[in-house]
């Protein structure tokens, strides 16, 4: 009988999904999209019709621009290559960075927070004004700049959209430990002289690590959408210019929007289609979760 | 059992120490129920948690306490360790924060079973942890039950059910029958009572509730302002008041029949480090004289009973 306390938070996560689907309609649209792109997203390097120039280690300049024909459905771009590929493997490494960036985040603001949350006075003072220096600090820009400063490879920018990811996770997860650790069941251990270690485990990490994980589910698109930003802005990220991704696409395909608009239009709405679609499925999630949100655009106006 | 001679207890904060309890001379015996009664703020809550070693890090001490004949506090110096959790638990004011809302009630109870006593088989466990929940009258599906499955009164024992998993001497109960309709309450301090004299524990309840403690306690200790206002064997004491404060707390109880207007105690208990000098009751006490003002009465004897009250004093010189 070991003891699972992952059980009811998978219960709770379960029940709140199920919940969600069967009360929206947007949500079970959406997750059904979702599901397909990473289908998609997975499959991409193998249902490539050509992965050599997908990849880009392959350019044929002879068939640049040519517009969407059977050989090639969405056409090619400047440099020849089918455009077909290069999105399937853009979308791929997209998605798979952006699951890299909200796990990571999320795993490091939870220990972070909840940690935070127990640790002695002066040093909680200290972590949580460095969290909302972070939070201050507006996230693309750091993010380009830590990028930049760590060589522009696609892993730096991974690291750059954790370092400005993951104090959002370790605020609110510090903030619900707060609340936490005022409670018996978490004071009395530490008074026994049991580890924090032992108490974050055990008993704050299962009490928030269901709502950090809606949090996490409602923030997915808006990191695939910064990661795009942040390639198409700044042209940076990607080892080098031949390698696939949705922003940079997006960028070259402007140049030649009027000639040849398919270069630009399939990565751009491959992209909004995800933002759409991810956005959907975490406001469903999200209000679920948070049932006195739902009429929040209210306050819009 | 439980032991303090002129124990102090106090918070630390901003401009210095904000003494709660002084002087506290308390004795509790092997097997014996003890109320400690008094007003919210006078320090009851701190004196349980002192005997239970639960004092949060910012607390001070002076004086000693010896509980199962260990000196827990010795002067500004706490060590709890064997005793804390072993010898002595603390069920808790409110249930739904003593349990872990994401574990089952049986996962908790087994996780304290086998702190406590390693080296049980995981069958031994169980069957231990359910004969504790059979001890606290709760049936067995509640061991696969998580905590918002149970009622506030289910919580409430199963609570109890914990803290009796280490098998402990000295038991303080803060508050147990708080937030209980009137039925409850007193199902819960019958319990209490049915398991101390079956565990043969030694029970600190702590309440502010009279007809309670009249219930089930052996021993009354009134608390007013960090003191011992008042000691004696319960049922005597509780009937015929010497303290003016405990007077006037059992005036303040309804009473059947009765279409008076409810009396109350004039005034706020003194906030702490804000103590008044002399008698700290005598800025709402209607006997108040000179002296009371003046001078702290010393704890008095007057017949069976334990008095800190002037009006007493020539009495016991005679």
């Amino acid at each position: 009988m070991s003891s699972l306390p992952l059980r009811s938070t998978i219960e709770d996560i379960t029940s709140l999904l199920t919940r969600t689907w069967r009360k929206r309609p947007g949500f079970r649209v959406s997750l059904i999209i979702m599901i397909v792109l990473f289908t998609v997203a997975a499959l991409g390097p193998y249902i490539a019709p050509y992965p050599r120039q997908g990849l880009g280690v392959e350019i044929d300049v002879t068939n640049a621009l040519l517009p969407p024909s059977p050989k090639h459905i969405l056409g090619t771009d400047s440099l020849g290559r089918d455009v077909l590929s290069r999105v399937l493997f853009a979308l791929g490494r997209g998605l798979y960075q952006s699951l890299v960036v909200v796990a990571v985040s999320l795993v490091l603001g939870i220990v972070v927070g909840s940690f935070t949350a127990l640790a002695p006075r002066s040093i909680e003072a200290v972590v949580s004004y460095v969290i909302e220096l972070l939070l201050a600090l507006p996230s693309i820009l750091l993010a380009a700049l830590l990028a930049i400063l760590l060589g522009g490879t696609a892993t730096s920018i991974t690291v750059a959209l954790i370092v400005t990811w993951f104090p959002w996770y370790a605020r609110v997860s510090y903030l619900q430990a707060r609340g936490l650790r005022e409670l018996d069941f978490v004071r009395i251990p530490l008074y026994y002289g049991l580890s924090r270690a032992y108490v974050v485990v055990k008993h704050i990490g299962p009490n928030i690590l269901a709502p950090m994980i809606v949090e996490a589910l409602s923030d997915m698109g808006s990191v695939v959408l910064e990661i795009s930003s942040i390639t198409f802005l700044f042209g940076i990220g990607i080892g080098s210019f031949e390698e696939p991704d949705l922003g940079m696409m997006v960028a070259n395909g402007l140049r030649d929007l009027v000639r040849a608009p398919w270069v630009f239009t399939a990565p751009a709405a491959i992209l909004a289609l995800i933002a759409i679609v991810f956005t959907v499925f975490g406001e469903a999630v999200y209000e679920e979760h948070h049932p006195i949100l739902r009429r929040r655009w209210w306050l819009w106006f | 059992m439980v032991r303090s001679e002129e124990l102090g207890i106090g918070y630390e904060h901003d401009e210095g120490v904000a003494w709660v309890v002084e002087d506290l001379d308390l004795e509790v015996e092997h097997g014996v129920v003890t109320c400690l009664i008094g007003e919210s703020g006078c320090g009851k809550s701190t004196i349980g948690n002192a005997i239970s070693g639960l004092l949060p890090p910012y607390a001070r001490t002076y004086g000693r306490l010896v509980v199962a004949d260990r000196v827990v506090i010795d002067g500004d110096k706490m060590n709890f360790t064997g005793v804390r959790g072993k010898v002595v638990v603390r069920i808790a004011q409110d249930p739904a924060s003593a349990l872990n809302p994401y574990l089952t009630i049986g996962e908790q109870l087994s996780t304290a079973i086998r702190t406590h006593f390693p080296g049980l088989s995981e069958h031994d466990v169980r069957s231990k942890a359910l004969e504790l929940l059979s001890d606290v009258m709760l049936g067995e599906d509640v061991y696969d039950r998580y905590p918002h499955q149970l009622s506030g009164g289910m919580k409430r024992r199963a609570a109890i059910a914990l803290a009796l998993a280490p098998e402990p001497e000295v038991i303080v109960a803060d508050e147990p029958t708080s937030a209980l309709d009137a039925y409850l309450k007193y199902a819960v301090a019958s319990l209490l009572k049915k398991l101390q004299r079956e565990w043969e524990l030694t029970l600190v309840f702590i309440t502010h509730d009279v007809s309670i403690a009249r219930y089930i306690c052996d021993q009354v200790v009134v608390v007013y302002a960090g003191r011992i206002v008042e000691e004696g064997a319960s049922p005597r004491c509780l009937e015929s008041p010497s303290h003016p404060y405990l007077e006037l707390l059992l005036k303040a109880l309804p009473k059947r029949f009765s279409k008076d207007r409810l009396a109350d105690i004039p005034g706020m208990p003194p906030r702490p480090g804000m103590y008044p000098t002399g008698c700290k009751f005598h800025p709402r006490c209607p006997y108040v004289f000179e002296r009371c003002r003046q001078e702290e009465p010393p704890i008095i004897k007057a017949g069976d009973r334990l008095v800190r009250c002037w009006r007493y004093y020539e009495q016991s010189l005679t």
